[in-house]
C-alpha cells in the first residue's frame, strides 16, 4: 500500500510543478499585457488564478501522500518546518518554502482588495521565487529528476518562465519610461 | 487631449436576480483539471509499471567484482521488510573448502564443524523500493575478507550516483565491523537497509554451513 503513496507522491509532485509553471507563465504574460488578441485578458487572469489554486491543491496532495507513506521518513515537522529533514535537509527546505509561497500567492489573491496594490504585488511576486524553489526541490529530491523526460521538461519550463519574466520586466521598464 | 479610456474591468452593480458568474476560461479550467488528474493517474501507473524493470548494474569504483560465479551458497530471495533468513537448509549443498581461501572451484562437501573456515556466500536478494540489492561475502579463515555487490538499484542515474557513494562506504564499514551491523549512510537509507539485510542473510547462510566470522 505504501508503494501507492509513493507513486502518488511522485505523480502529484510532477503535476504540481507543471501547474505552477503554467500559472506563473500565464500570470506574467497577463501582467505584461501580452495576452494576444485571440483570448481576452480576463480569460488569461481566470486561468492563471485557477492553475495557481490547482497547483496548490496538488502540492497539498503531494505533501499528504508523502506523509502517508511510511517509508518516506517525512513527518509533520519535516513537512512544515524548513531544515528539519534529516538526510535531504536542503532539498526539503526548498519544497517547504515553495509551498509557503504558493499559499501566500493564492490566499492573498482572494482578499486582494484588503491589501494595498504595492503590498499585494510584492506578496504575489514571491510565487516567482516559489516556482524556482519548487524546481530546485524537484531536481534535488525527485526520483525522476535524472530521467531525460524530466530534464527536457525542466528545460522547456525554465525557458518559458525566463522568457515570461523577461517580457514582464521589459514591459514594466517601457511603461515606466513612457510616463 | 482625449479623456482617458474607461476601465475595462469595472464593477457591475449587483442585479436583483443575481446570476452565477461564468468564468471566462471555464472550458480551459475543466480541461486543466481533467488533464491534471489524468496525468497524475497516468504517471502513477507509469511509475508502478516501470518500477520492476531491471538493468545491468554498472561497476562501481572501490567495489570488487563478484567473487565467484560457481560453487557459492546462496540465501533465498526475500522482500526488504521481512526478517533476514537464518537458515540455509533449502539451498544447494555448501561449497566450503576449509583449506582454500575461496570456495569457487571446490566440490560440494559436508559442512565443516570447525569455526574458522573459508567460503563465498551470497546473501538474499532484498527488494527495496528502488530495486533489488544482493551482496556476496567472502570469509577467509574466520574473517570477513571481502564484500561484493552482485546487484543494486541502478535503473536511473540518481540511484547509480547515490549507490556509487554509499556502497563503498557500506563495504568499508562491514569489513571494519566484521558483521552486518553497519550504520545507515545518509541519503541512501533504502540501499543501507537492503545491504544490511542481504549481508546478514549471507552471514547466516555461512554460519549454517559451518563457516563463522570471529570478530
Amino acid at each position: 500500500m505504501n508503494q501507492v503513496f509513493w507513486y502518488t507522491t511522485r505523480a502529484t509532485g510532477v503535476v504540481a510543478t507543471v501547474l505552477a509553471v503554467g500559472s506563473l507563465i500565464l500570470g506574467l504574460f497577463f501582467s505584461a499585457r501580452n495576452t494576444g488578441a485571440k483570448r481576452t485578458a480576463a480569460w488569461w487572469l481566470d486561468l492563471h488564478n485557477y492553475l495557481g489554486g490547482l497547483a496548490l491543491a496538488f502540492t497539498g496532495a503531494h505533501i499528504l501522500a508523502s506523509l502517508l507513506d511510511p517509508d518516506s521518513g517525512i513527518g509533520i515537522v519535516q513537512a512544515v518546518v524548513p531544515g528539519t529533514a534529516h538526510a535531504t535537509a536542503w532539498a526539503m527546505t526548498w519544497g517547504v518554502l515553495a509551498t509557503y509561497t504558493f499559499c501566500i500567492a493564492v490566499f492573498t489573491s482572494w482578499p486582494k482588495r484588503r491589501f494595498s496594490r504595492r503590498v499585494w504585488r510584492w506578496l504575489h511576486l514571491t510565487s516567482v521565487a516559489g516556482v524556482a524553489f519548487g524546481g530546485v526541490h524537484a531536481y534535488q529530491l525527485g526520483t525522476d529528476a535524472t530521467t531525460t523526460t524530466f530534464e527536457i521538461g525542466l528545460l522547456v519550463g525554465a525557458a518559458f518562465s525566463i522568457y515570461a519574466v523577461a517580457l514582464r520586466v521589459i514591459s514594466a521598464i517601457s511603461r515606466a519610461m513612457s510616463r | 487631449m482625449p479623456p482617458p479610456p474607461p476601465p475595462t474591468a469595472s464593477r457591475t452593480p449587483p442585479s436583483p436576480a443575481r446570476t452565477k458568474r461564468r468564468h471566462p476560461a471555464r472550458s480551459a479550467r475543466i480541461g486543466a483539471l481533467v488533464v491534471s488528474c489524468a496525468s497524475t493517474g497516468g504517471l502513477g501507473y507509469l511509475f508502478a509499471s516501470t518500477s520492476g524493470s531491471e538493468a545491468a548494474a554498472p561497476a562501481i569504483a572501490g567495489l570488487p567484482a563478484p567473487l565467484a560465479t560457481t560453487g557459492v551458497v546462496t540465501a533465498p530471495t526475500q522482500p526488504a521488510t521481512s526478517a533476514p533468513v537464518t537458515s540455509a537448509a533449502t539451498t544447494a549443498p555448501a561449497a566450503v573448502d576449509p583449506a582454500a581461501t575461496t570456495a569457487t572451484t571446490s566440490a560440494p562437501a559436508a559442512p565443516p564443524t570447525t569455526a574458522a573456515a573459508s567460503g563465498v556466500f551470497n546473501g538474499s536478494v532484498i527488494d527495496t523500493r528502488y530495486g533489488p540489492i544482493e551482496v556476496q561475502v567472502q570469509i577467509t579463515d574466520g574473517k570477513l575478507s571481502e564484500v561484493a555487490v552482485l546487484e543494486y538499484p541502478s535503473d536511473d542515474r540518481k540511484s547509480r550516483r547515490i549507490n556509487a557513494e554509499a556502497l563503498p562506504t557500506l563495504r568499508t564499514e562491514a569489513l571494519t565491523a566484521q558483521a552486518a551491523t553497519v550504520d545507515t549512510v545518509s541519503g541512501a537509507t533504502y540501499t543501507s537497509n537492503g545491504y544490511t539485510q542481504s549481508l546478514q542473510s549471507a552471514l547466516d547462510t555461512a554460519r549454517a554451513a559451518g563457516v563463522t566470522v570471529s570478530a
